[in-house]
C-alpha cells in the first residue's frame, strides 16, 4: 500500500526537478556572490583573492547624496502599485463576473490583457507622445474641458502617479485573470443557497463571492509585499529623464547605474543585499499577518 | 475554449496557482529581459556616437599619406604585414549598429574585411558574441568580471584601467615597436603623441588607440536657411543673431500653417552629444561643459561643466525655454524622440553629420526645406572656439596569454593599408560605389584626424571646376552624389551639406585653419575618484542644468550646484586631474 503510495508519487516529483533545480542554479548558486558587498571586487582576482572591506561599501551607499531619496521614491512607487494592483483587477474580476453573455466577457478579457505582451522600451516611446503636453491626445481632451495641459512625464508632483496609472493599466488585465480563476472556483451550490435566503447580487457578491476569493487575495498581497523594494526597474528606466529624477529615481535604477555602467560590483551588490534583507522581513511580516488574519498557510 | 473553461474549473486551485508560478516565471523572464532590451532605447545616442567615432560615408581615403613611410616595405625580421602560415584563430567580440549593412551575401563574419584578414594575414577571424552597439560595455563589463575574455576587443578608457590593474591583457610593448609600420605610427601619433600616451602605462603599451578625427566631434551651428528667407531675416553674424532668429521662428510662424508650432533651438534630455548637443551654444560663451581645460590664472585644470562662463549661457537658454524658442518636452525626449520633430524647428548646434540623420528624413517629405552651417560666433560676433572630444574614444587590446599578440598590431597596419595607404581601395574596403559602408566591419580601426576635411577641400575644388578626374573612387562617389542633388534629386542633399563648398566640413575646415578647437587637456586614465564618483555627478549636473533651463530653478542655483558638486567628489576629481596634469 504505501509502496504504491510512493509509486503514484514519482512522476509528481519528476515534475517538480526542472523547477526546483532553475531555482537552486538561478536562485542560490549565485547567493555565494553576496560576499562581494564585503569585498573590493576585483574581477581578474575574484571572490578569493579580494580583499575583504568589512562593512565599506554599506557606508559609502549610505552617504551617497540622494540615497534618502531613493529609497523613499522606491517606497512611494512600488506602494502605491501594489494597493491599485489589488484593488482594480479585483473589482474588474468582480465586474466581469457578473456579465452574463460569455462572449462578451472573453472579449474585455482578452482586450486589456493584451498590454501586458508590450515592452516597456515601446510604450516608454508611445507614452511619451500620448502624454505630451502640446500634441498629446489625453492633454488635448483636457484643453477641450477647459483645464490646463499637464506635463505628466515632466513635473515631479505628477510623475510617480503617471507611473502607477501607467503600469496599472498595462498589467490589470493579467492579474485579473487569476482573480478570475479564484471566482470559478466558487461552489455554484452557496449562490444558489443564498438565492433562496433572498440575497440580491450585492449581498452575494458581499456574502459569498468575496469570502470566497479571500485565500487568493490574501495570496497574492503577501506575495507581493516581497515586491515593496521592486518600484519596476524597466517601466521606469523608459519613461524618467533628468527633469524628474528627484521623484523618479528607484533602487533599481540606482544599482544600474553603479553595477552596469560604472562597474561598481561591489557597491551595487551591497545595495542589492540591503534590498533583499528588506523584503525578506516583509514577507516574513505579511506571512505572519496573513497567518493570523486568515489563516492562510503557504506551508 | 469550452474544454478551458470546464477544465479551470476543475483544475480549481492548483490551476490557479499554477498560473501564479506561471506568472512568476513570464515577469522574471520578461523583466530580465527587458534589462537588456532597454539600453537599446538609448540607440539614437550611440548611432550619433558611433558615427561621430568612424566617420560619414565616403569619407574614406586622403590625399595626405605621401609623408608616410611606405606601409609594404616589409622588413624581413618583423613583417608588419606578414601572413601567417599556418593560420593562426583570432576570436573578438563588438557591439554592432542596427544601420550596419554588408555586400550581397555578406555578413559581420563574412565580408571583404574577414576575408583580407584570411587571405592576406592568415587570421582566421571570428567573433565570441556581438550584441547591439548601445548595449556593449554592459556586457564587456560582465565578460569581464567572468573572465571569459576574447583573444582581442575594443575597450574604453576605465575598462583599459582596470584591465592593466588587474593584469588581465597583453603587454604590447615589443608587439608595437616590432610590428607597426611607420604610416601605422604616424596616424597614431598625429596627435602629438597623446593618443598613444594614453594607452600607455608605466611606459608600457597595453592598448592599440582607435584613433578617430578630432575635429569631426566638434560642433557647427546648423540654421534652417529657407525659414531665414520666409521670415526675411539675415543670416546670423553673433550668437544675439541666433537668438533674435531662434525667438523669431517660434513665433512668426515660418512654416506658414497658422499653427504655434514650431521651435527654435532643438535640444534634448541628454544636453551633449548626439546630433544636437548644447556644447556649441556653451562654446559661444567661453564655457567648455564636460571637459577638462586649463585656467590660465591658475594654471590649473578645471571642469568646463562647473565654471562661472555657464551662467550667462544658462540664462539665455532660460529665457529662449520661456518664450517657447525650445521644445517644451525636451526635457524626457533622447536625441532619436527629439528627432522626429526635424521639420518643426529651425536651428541647433550639432554635429557635422547632422544632414544624414535625422535631416536627410525631414527633406525627403519637404523638399522646400535647407539648411546651412554656420561657425560658432560670440555675443559680439567674434569666432569662439568649439570643443573637440579627444581623439581616443576606444582601445583595442589583447587577452593575458594569447599567443600571438601581435595579431592586433597587424590588424591595424591592414586597416590603415587598406583605407589610405599606397596601396588603399576605399571603394573595395571603405564605402562601396553603392555606398555600403563596409568599413564598419573592419577591428582596430584608426583612422587619421582631418581627412574629412581633406575630402571636403577636394571634392569642393572638383565641384568648382566641374573635373572630378583627380579624386579617389570614393571620393568620386560623394562627388557623384553632389552632383546628383544638383540636378535635382533631393534624397542626396545631405552629401552637398556635408562636403559641398558651403558645408559643415567647410566651416570645420575653418576651424583647423584658423585654430578654433578646444581640446580636452586630461586624456589620462579615469582617476580613482572618477571611477567611483563620475556617473553620481552626471545625474547631478543634468538634473540641475534642465531644472535651470525649464525655470524650476533660477540661474542663481547654478551656484549651489557648483558648491554640491564639488562636495560630492568633484574637488577630489579636480585633484586627482590635476596631479596627473603635473606629472606631464
Amino acid at each position: 500500500m504505501k509502496q504504491g503510495g510512493w509509486n503514484r508519487e514519482i512522476p509528481l516529483y519528476l515534475m517538480i526537478l526542472p523547477g526546483v533545480l532553475l531555482v537552486f542554479v538561478y536562485s542560490y548558486v549565485p547567493m555565494a556572490g553576496i560576499v562581494m558587498a564585503f569585498q573590493h571586487f576585483v574581477p581578474a582576482r575574484g571572490w578569493f583573492g579580494s580583499n575583504w572591506v568589512g562593512l565599506d561599501n554599506f557606508r559609502y551607499v549610505a552617504a551617497m547624496p540622494d540615497i534618502v531619496q531613493v529609497v523613499w521614491n522606491t517606497i512611494f512607487i512600488s506602494a502605491m502599485k501594489l494597493i491599485a494592483g489589488i484593488v482594480v483587477p479585483i473589482t474588474i474580476a468582480l465586474l466581469l463576473n457578473e456579465v452574463g453573455k460569455n462572449g462578451f466577457k472573453r472579449g474585455i478579457q482578452t482586450l486589456v490583457y493584451l498590454p501586458h505582451f508590450m515592452s516597456w522600451v515601446i510604450l516608454g516611446g508611445v507614452l511619451i507622445d500620448i502624454l505630451s503636453p502640446t500634441q498629446g491626445l489625453v492633454n488635448l481632451m483636457i484643453k477641450q474641458f477647459g483645464g490646463h495641459p499637464i506635463y505628466f512625464l515632466g513635473d515631479n508632483s505628477w510623475f510617480p502617479f503617471t507611473l502607477v496609472v501607467t503600469n496599472e493599466w498595462k498589467e490589470f488585465g493579467f492579474s485579473t485573470i487569476v482573480y478570475l480563476a479564484a471566482l470559478t472556483n466558487i461552489n455554484p451550490s452557496l449562490y444558489e443557497a443564498a438565492t433562496i435566503d433572498g440575497a440580491n447580487r450585492w449581498k452575494q457578491m458581499l456574502h459569498v463571492t468575496l469570502p470566497g476569493m479571500t485565500p487568493i487575495i490574501v495570496l497574492m498581497v503577501t506575495l507581493s509585499l516581497g515586491q515593496i523594494l521592486n518600484a519596476g526597474f524597466d517601466q521606469v528606466f523608459n519613461l524618467y529623464s533628468p527633469v524628474v529624477y528627484e521623484s523618479g529615481d528607484i533602487i533599481d535604477t540606482l544599482i544600474y547605474r553603479i553595477g552596469l555602467v560604472d562597474a561598481q560590483y561591489s557597491v551595487s551588490t551591497a545595495v542589492g543585499l540591503f534590498k533583499s534583507v528588506i523584503s525578506f522581513l516583509f514577507i516574513s511580516v505579511s506571512y505572519y499577518l496573513a497567518y493570523r488574519f486568515a489563516n492562510y498557510r503557504i506551508f | 475554449m469550452n474544454s478551458k473553461g470546464t477544465q479551470s474549473k476543475e483544475g480549481g486551485n492548483t490551476m490557479t496557482l499554477k498560473r501564479w508560478t506561471l506568472t512568476m516565471m513570464t515577469t522574471g523572464l520578461i523583466g530580465s529581459m527587458l534589462l537588456t532590451a532597454c539600453s537599446g532605447n538609448n540607440e539614437g545616442k550611440s548611432v550619433g556616437n558611433s558615427q561621430e567615432g568612424t566617420a560619414p560615408p565616403a569619407s574614406a581615403g586622403s590625399a595626405s599619406i605621401a609623408s608616410g613611410g611606405d606601409g609594404t616595405t616589409t622588413d624581413p625580421t618583423a613583417e608588419p604585414l606578414g601572413k601567417y602560415d599556418p593560420p593562426i584563430k583570432l576570436t573578438s567580440a563588438r557591439g554592432v549598429d542596427s544601420t550596419y549593412k554588408y555586400e550581397a551575401g555578406d555578413d559581420l563574419e563574412h565580408n571583404v574585411w574577414t576575408r583580407a584578414y584570411q587571405d592576406d594575414l592568415g587570421i582566421d577571424f571570428s567573433y565570441d558574441w556581438t550584441v547591439a552597439a548601445a548595449q556593449y560595455d554592459e556586457k564587456l563589463n560582465i565578460a569581464i568580471a567572468s573572465g571569459d575574455l576574447p583573444d582581442m576587443f575594443t575597450v574604453n578608457a576605465t575598462q583599459l584601467k582596470n584591465l592593466v590593474d588587474a593584469g588581465q591583457i597583453a603587454d604590447l610593448t615589443s608587439s608595437w615597436d616590432q610590428y607597426a609600420t611607420d604610416y601605422t605610427k604616424q596616424i597614431v601619433t598625429e596627435d602629438g603623441g597623446h593618443s598613444l600616451q594614453s594607452a600607455t602605462f608605466n611606459g608600457k603599451v597595453y592598448a592599440i588607440p582607435n584613433t578617430l578625427s578630432a575635429v569631426d566631434t566638434a560642433s557647427v551651428l546648423w540654421v534652417r536657411t529657407d525659414w531665414l528667407t520666409k521670415l526675411g531675416l539675415s543670416e546670423p553674424q553673433s550668437l544675439q543673431d541666433v537668438l533674435t532668429i531662434a525667438k523669431a521662428f517660434a513665433t512668426q510662424d515660418p512654416d506658414g500653417n497658422g499653427k504655434q508650432d514650431t521651435y527654435g533651438l532643438a535640444v534634448h534630455k541628454n544636453l551633449w552629444d548626439g546630433w544636437a548637443g548644447l556644447e556649441g551654444f556653451f562654446n559661444a560663451y567661453g564655457a567648455y561643459p564636460q571637459i577638462w581645460v586649463r585656467d590660465e590664472a591658475s594654471g590649473q585644470l578645471a571642469f568646463g561643466t562647473v565654471q562661472p562662463a555657464m551662467k550667462q549661457a544658462l540664462a539665455d537658454l532660460q529665457n529662449l525655454y520661456e518664450t517657447g524658442a525650445i521644445d517644451p518636452e525636451f526635457g524626457v525626449k533622447d536625441p532619436g524622440k527629439e528627432g522626429e520633430l526635424a521639420d518643426k524647428f529651425g536651428l541647433f548646434f550639432g554635429k557635422q553629420w547632422a544632414p544624414i540623420s535625422p535631416l536627410q528624413a525631414a527633406k525627403n517629405l519637404d523638399p522646400e526645406m535647407d539648411w546651412k552651417a554656420f561657425p560658432i560666433y560670440d555675443l559680439n560676433g567674434q569666432p569662439t572656439k568649439s570643443q573637440a572630444k579627444f581623439p581616443v574614444q576606444s582601445y583595442t587590446v589583447v587577452r593575458k596569454g594569447y599567443e600571438h599578440p601581435e595579431a592586433a598590431v597587424k590588424l591595424a597596419n591592414l586597416f590603415a593599408d587598406k583605407m589610405f595607404g599606397p596601396d588603399m581601395e576605399p571603394s573595395k574596403y571603405g564605402t562601396t560605389a553603392d555606398n555600403i559602408e563596409v568599413f564598419h566591419a573592419a577591428v582596430a580601426q584608426i583612422w587619421p584626424n582631418s581627412q574629412n576635411q581633406e575630402a571636403q577641400a577636394s571634392i569642393s575644388a572638383a565641384l568648382n571646376s566641374n573635373d572630378p578626374s583627380s579624386l579617389t573612387p570614393a571620393l568620386k562617389s560623394t562627388y557623384d552624389n553632389i552632383v546628383k542633388f544638383r540636378n535635382g534629386d533631393n534624397s542626396t542633399w545631405a552629401f552637398e551639406r556635408i562636403f559641398g563648398p558651403v558645408s559643415s566640413q567647410s566651416v570645420l575646415n575653418q576651424y583647423l585653419e584658423q585654430n578654433l578647437l578646444q581640446n580636452n587637456e586630461f586624456f589620462g586614465a579615469p582617476t580613482p575618484m572618477i571611477g567611483s564618483k563620475q556617473s553620481s555627478l552626471d545625474k547631478m549636473t543634468l538634473e540641475n542644468l534642465t531644472k535651470i533651463i525649464m525655470g524650476d530653478a533660477s540661474v542663481d542655483d547654478f551656484d549651489t550646484y557648483v558648491k554640491n558638486w564639488s562636495n560630492l567628489g568633484g574637488a577630489d576629481i579636480t585633484n586627482e586631474v590635476n596631479e596627473w596634469y603635473a606629472a606631464q
